[in-house]
């Protein structure tokens, strides 16, 4: 359309300005430009990027591609930047979980498996775990190599998250015989002590062993009657099902039992014993104590905390101190407990009489927390029969004697109901103050 | 300069143009009961990313975006046998034998692209706004200043895209310029995305290939910007309008130059 014949300028101003014009705009282009990129861009949090929504409008065998290499970089580039050795496992874990190289995912854990600067890294039973027993894995690694893995773990938390990783891996690698690798990996539970047992939840692999082990039993006597018998199935069918009775026993004594946590439970025991190591003397200290020994299913744990806190005359003295001792009152009868007496003999050094009120109170809250039995409750309340009723000093002690007299049926303590009665039924009776009534007074006298 | 430009707004009085103005207006006003843009898009997708920012800003009318459309469409159509049209029939060396320059004379044509382009918009935004506060038309209400504002943002995507549509026509003639316009309108679309990807995935998504991509969206226009909620406040606002210039000013020097270098006598 064009001559592509050209007329040169001569306008030797015009193309200046022309320079001058193009190189302002340019700078100003690349400024705004910046400017405007960043403004866009910044809103975007990729850690919130949900690659697949983001994709979505792709076909999707490209999706699934383009979402697949969109993870893996992102989880490459975290574990590259990984900092911590926690955060260096964590990371390599999500992307040995990621990965479909075989190789690369082996090359991402078996350091942390073979390399002893790992070996005290919480969370390293996720490698164990992942590395574990997969027949299609050449370099997995076997029960017995899991076996002494466990048999280092001090913490029990780590340790229940161990076996329970164990259990899961077996069940996900598609295993045919998975429910015989299941019972031959946690058949040594059974050999545990109920002490072991410290988190509830082992009571789910105990019902694994004793589901599965039924099934195999049941299996090798189907074979036998279908004459079918495979070497060993006789031993079997005995053996198995014993070992299934033996879980469900183990089971319903883990269920059972009073000293064991759930997981949360534990996890909040921790906390606890932290929050108590780290307050500040005085009120804090109490209030932490309080929490722990509330909390901590161990008598011995309660007792040697409340130990550790008489050696202070200023929290011997305390009143809240009243509040953390009661909380024996529901060990009564348990092994390592601190005798109630002991309880009794510290209520007594309070002065007070509103003091002792409360610390019987707070010691028979805890004991209806637990719903102690008649026995419990009475050796807590005994000492009370002993008073008189010009001891008595408020009418509220009214509901503690009947709390005796009911006990007392249930005992068949004849005295004991008896003076029981004949104390509340005084106290109802007098023109002794409620609780309330003898503080306001006490208040007024000050 | 104002001469030119004048001269070239003649064209807006033919009833056609009129003609045209009121089906434009009836399409916006219909098209203005629709759900605004940012609303038409599933959050967490790619092109939500393409729209909002991290506060919830006033949304662009449903109605607007088709305003615009229109009014790059029709100066695309107008600014595109402008100067051609010129060229051809020998007008321009008439104009240039008189005491006016060729910037004067570029000049004038771009105001006067501009000013049609707006003059559109700008009544089509009325008759939204007639429309939707004395009979209710329209899913965003148009009862603030914000709200009015907000839809006038986009509008200046105008600037750059007529300054190139006058480009093109002047390097390849009346339908090359629709053309290479709608080509470079398209590429542009494409190519924005292509900061917000790498924003969104991590680095080495695309092999070796990110780097040149990235260099390459320095050619075109974002249309993205005009469209960001970021861009419609502050700074970035101020960075818009001198981003809109800056593009601008680029292609008039384009223009100017093939203006000077072009022999006018050979084209007819």
């Amino acid at each position: 359309m064009f001559s592509s014949k050209k007329t040169i300028t001569r306008h030797k101003t015009a193309t200046i300005g022309m320079v001058v014009v193009l190189f302002i705009s340019l700078a100003v282009y690349f400024a705004s430009e910046t400017i405007l990129r960043h403004a866009m861009v910044k809103p975007i949090k990729r850690e919130k990027v949900d690659f697949a929504k983001v994709l979505d409008w792709l076909p999707q065998k490209t999706r699934e591609e383009l979402k697949y290499r969109a993870t893996y970089l992102d989880l490459r580039q975290k574990y590259d930047q990984s900092k911590t050795k926690e955060e260096k496992l964590q990371n390599a874990y999500k992307l040995a979980v990621h990965t479909k190289d075989m190789n690369e995912h082996n090359e991402l854990l078996l350091p942390f498996i073979n390399d002893p600067q790992y070996a005290d890294v919480p969370g390293l039973y996720l490698a164990y775990g992942r590395m574990f027993y997969n027949p299609k894995n050449p370099k997995a690694i076997s029960i017995k190599r899991y076996y002494a893995y466990l048999d280092t773990l001090k913490d029990p938390l780590e340790l229940f998250f161990a076996w329970r990783e164990g259990r899961d891996r077996l069940g996900k690698i598609g295993l045919r015989n998975a429910h015989i690798v299941n019972v031959e990996f946690l058949k040594p539970l059974l050999d545990k002590p109920l002490s072991f047992f410290i988190i509830r939840d082992y009571s789910s692999m105990l019902d694994n062993i004793k589901r599965n082990a039924k099934r195999i039993s049941n299996d090798a006597a189907n074979r036998i009657a279908n004459k079918r018998e495979l070497p060993g199935d006789k031993e079997q069918v005995g053996s198995m099902m014993q070992l299934s009775l033996d879980a469900e026993k183990l089971q319903n004594a883990v269920n059972a039992s009073l000293d064991n946590y759930s997981i949360n439970d534990y996890r909040k025991l921790l906390t606890l014993r932290d929050k108590f190591e780290k307050a500040a003397p005085g009120k804090p200290k109490l209030d932490a104590a309080f929490d722990l020994v509330r909390h901590t299913k161990d008598p011995k744990e309660r007792g040697n905390i409340i130990k550790e806190l008489l050696k202070s005359p200023d929290y011997a003295k305390n009143p809240l101190m009243l509040r953390v001792y009661a909380q024996i009152a529901g060990d009564i009868g348990r092994a390592n407990a601190m005798p109630i007496t002991d309880f009794h003999k510290f209520v007594s050094t309070f002065q007070d009489p509103e003091n002792q009120y409360q610390g019987f109170l707070e010691a028979l809250r805890r004991q209806n927390g637990f719903r102690a039995d008649s026995e419990k409750k009475m050796a807590l309340l005994r000492p009370l029969l002993k008073k008189d009723l010009k001891d008595i000093p408020f009418k509220d002690y009214q509901s503690l004697y009947d709390q005796i007299s009911r006990c007392a049926v249930y005992l068949n303590d004849q005295p004991a109901f008896e003076k029981s009665i004949q104390l509340r039924d005084a106290l109802k009776g007098s023109d002794k103050p409620t609780l309330k009534e003898y503080l306001e007074a006490k208040k007024n006298t000050k | 300069m104002w001469a030119i430009a004048q001269f070239s707004l003649l064209k807006m009085r033919e009833s056609a143009f009129y003609l045209l103005m009121i089906v434009a207006a009836l399409i916006c006003i219909f098209t203005n009961t629709a759900d605004p843009v940012s609303e038409q898009i599933a959050r967490g997708s790619l092109f939500s990313y393409a729209f909002s920012g991290e506060t919830r800003t006033t949304s662009i009318a449903m109605g607007s975006c088709v305003a615009l459309i229109i009014s790059i469409l029709i100066s695309s159509f107008y600014g595109s046998s402008e100067i051609p049209s010129d060229i051809n029939t020998g007008v321009i060396l008439v104009i240039l034998s008189k005491p006016v320059g060729r910037f004067n004379y570029l000049g004038g044509k771009y105001i006067a692209i501009v000013v049609m382009a707006y003059s559109i918009f700008v009544f089509l935004q009325l008759m939204l706004f007639v429309s939707s506060k004395f009979f209710g038309f329209g899913v965003i209400p148009y009862n603030s200043w914000e709200v009015a504002l907000r839809q006038f943002v986009p509008a200046l995507i105008l600037l750059p895209l007529i300054a190139a549509n006058i480009t093109f026509s002047i390097m390849g003639g009346a339908l090359g310029a629709m053309i290479f316009t709608a080509l470079y309108l398209i590429f542009s679309v494409v190519v924005a995305f292509v900061p917000l990807t790498m924003a969104i995935f991590p680095e080495g998504m695309i092999p070796y290939l990110d780097d040149f991509l990235f260099l390459i969206h320095y050619i075109f226009i974002n249309p993205l910007f005009y469209f960001h909620d970021a861009a419609a406040t502050g700074m970035p606002l101020v960075a818009l309008v001198f981003y809109s210039m800056a593009v601008a000013a680029f292609f008039l020097l384009i223009s100017i130059y093939l203006l000077f270098t072009t022999d006018m006598n050979a084209a007819q």
